[in-house]
């Protein structure tokens, strides 16, 4: 496998040459963006990025700078599921205990020994579920 | 993903029998068409149903009873010792009482099993998914109650309890079976309940000793049965179905901590789709660790329900039982009696399907 020695913000190589950095975005439908971005904004923090000045397009863009997701607006919703997104949390119960605060269900949260992780599930308001995990020792 | 399996989106199995099996059965009682015709439609139009249930992103699979006239079919048509007779039964509507010809079942000589309750019906639907299959069978104890008719049923057998004991032995016997053929969920169907349950129903004395006799009959044919990892044996309790009309009305209260203590299922499929079925105070006599199916998504009418309220009701049994043993599923099915089917169209069934799958997402997360 080739390698290269340029790796961004400051890592070291070499890097395979095929090495994805990151998933960058994820893109689910929306029926209500104003809706959808209120709904992120509070759960995760997320903010709208304002293209009007660069584009027309009716793709909604929400970002929190180190993770970005995308909704195409539709006018009606199919459903999603089984596909789903995860999000990793910073702090596992800090986070249950700031989706209690929003009134936001989850499903009871669920311990995989073998990763020393942790999962539960919540739903968008157009019932897109997203999978919340947490990873115990995460080192990076 | 999930790490549990418990069929958290359930449905109870009977679905609306397309037209041209109605016709192809009706030209098979006429002579007008061998029985193997009939077979070919009824392949076809299973293989129908099963793509509805995976579209509709169920995990558990039926026929849709699709071989079978009714509820009770299996087992009358596996035996012979069986009459049968026409007799004017009182249903209940929105408006009042309906009165329907209903088809009776009587055992009137020794029964004498000729082929297997469920013949060839696991076998077909290997041919169309390898996702887990779900086989209906009635319960013995209804038909060594419903079948039995003084003067005639007598002269076949000593008591109820003695032709109880052969139906349960029979029942038994084809459960295991169709646990060695690698069905996952064997489900008894049992509507006799509904008769110690309430109004409409009762007639006379005696619902005490029919009643633990069903109880008896029940807990025999499951007793003793090894199940294969993760398999599971329910019950479905309901209130009568044909044509969105029902028999019974009333809570589970009078019957629960009997029925669900003695009669050795894995989970119980309950009806809770409206006010006529009381609330969820009879669950606290559902066993520790055993599934109670929520039948929350009405088959009777064709408006749909919302996920946000059905979970929310859901969260409402769990202060009850542990939410990992609930699960939940139209409280009955779409069509108990082939030409019976509830007023609803393919389509609504479809879309009442499909909110028990959304349902089970939104509330237990993915079963993988």
């Amino acid at each position: 496998m080739a390698t290269t020695e340029e790796g961004r913000a400051g890592k070291v190589g070499p890097f395979p040459r095929n090495a994805p950095h990151s998933i960058h975005h994820v893109n689910f439908p929306t029926t209500d963006p104003e809706r959808t971005t209120e709904w992120y904004g509070n759960v995760f923090g997320l903010k709208r990025i304002d293209l009007s000045k660069f584009t027309n397009t009716k793709v909604l863009l929400l970002t929190r700078g180190n993770f970005d997701l995308h909704f195409t607006p539709v006018e009606d919703m199919d459903r999603m599921a089984p596909y789903h997104y995860a999000v990793e949390v910073e702090d596992w119960d800090g986070f249950l205990e700031h989706l209690d605060s929003l009134g936001i269900r989850y499903t009871r949260p669920v311990e995989r020994p073998q990763n020393n992780s942790k999962y539960a599930y919540i739903r968008d308001p157009d019932g897109t579920m997203i999978e919340l995990v947490y990873h115990g020792n995460r080192e990076w | 993903m999930a790490d549990t399996f418990k069929f958290h989106g359930d449905h109870v199995g009977s679905l609306l029998r397309p037209q041209a099996l109605l016709e192809a059965r009706r030209r098979v009682e006429a002579g007008m068409i061998e029985p193997e015709e009939l077979r070919e439609v009824e392949n076809e139009a299973i293989a129908g149903a099963v793509r509805m249930q995976k579209d509709a992103g169920l995990t558990i699979f039926t026929d849709g009873e699709f071989r079978r006239q009714d509820f009770r079919s299996g087992i009358v048509d596996a035996f012979d010792g069986f009459t049968t007779k026409e007799v004017e039964m009182p249903w209940q509507s929105p408006t009042g009482t309906v009165t329907l010809l209903s088809t009776q079942y009587i055992v009137s000589d020794r029964l004498k099993q000729q082929r297997r309750i469920t013949e060839g019906e696991v076998e077909f639907m290997r041919t169309l998914t390898r996702g887990h299959l779900k086989v209906t069978l009635i319960a013995p104890g209804f038909v060594a109650e419903r079948c039995w008719q003084d003067g005639v049923s007598d002269q076949a057998y000593e008591s109820r309890e003695e032709l109880g004991a052969e139906l349960a032995a029979a029942t038994k016997a084809e459960i295991e079976a169709l646990f060695a053929e690698g069905v996952m969920y064997v489900q008894l169907d049992n509507p006799g309940y509904a008769a110690f349950l309430d109004s409409h129903v009762r007639r006379g004395n005696g619902h005490g000793a029919a009643f633990e006799r069903m109880v008896a009959i029940d807990a025999a044919a499951v007793e003793g049965i090894e199940r294969p990892s993760g398999a599971s044996v329910g019950m479905h309790i309901c209130r009568g179905n044909n044509a969105s009309l029902w028999l019974a009305e009333g809570g589970y209260e009078p019957i629960a901590e009997q029925l669900f203590g003695s009669v050795p299922v894995d989970r119980f499929l309950l009806e809770f789709d409206d006010d006529r079925a009381g609330g969820f105070d009879p669950l606290r006599y559902i066993p520790e660790g055993k599934v109670a199916v929520l039948g929350l998504i009405s088959t009777k009418t064709p408006e749909l329900e919302d996920v946000e309220t059905l979970v929310k009701r859901i969260d409402e049994a769990a202060r009850i039982i542990d939410i990992d043993n609930l699960a939940v599923s139209p409280q009955c099915g779409f069509a108990s009696v082939a030409r019976g089917g509830n007023k609803l169209t393919p389509d609504q069934e479809f879309k009442k399907l499909w909110l028990v799958a959304e349902t089970a997402f939104a509330t237990w997360g993915f079963e993988t």
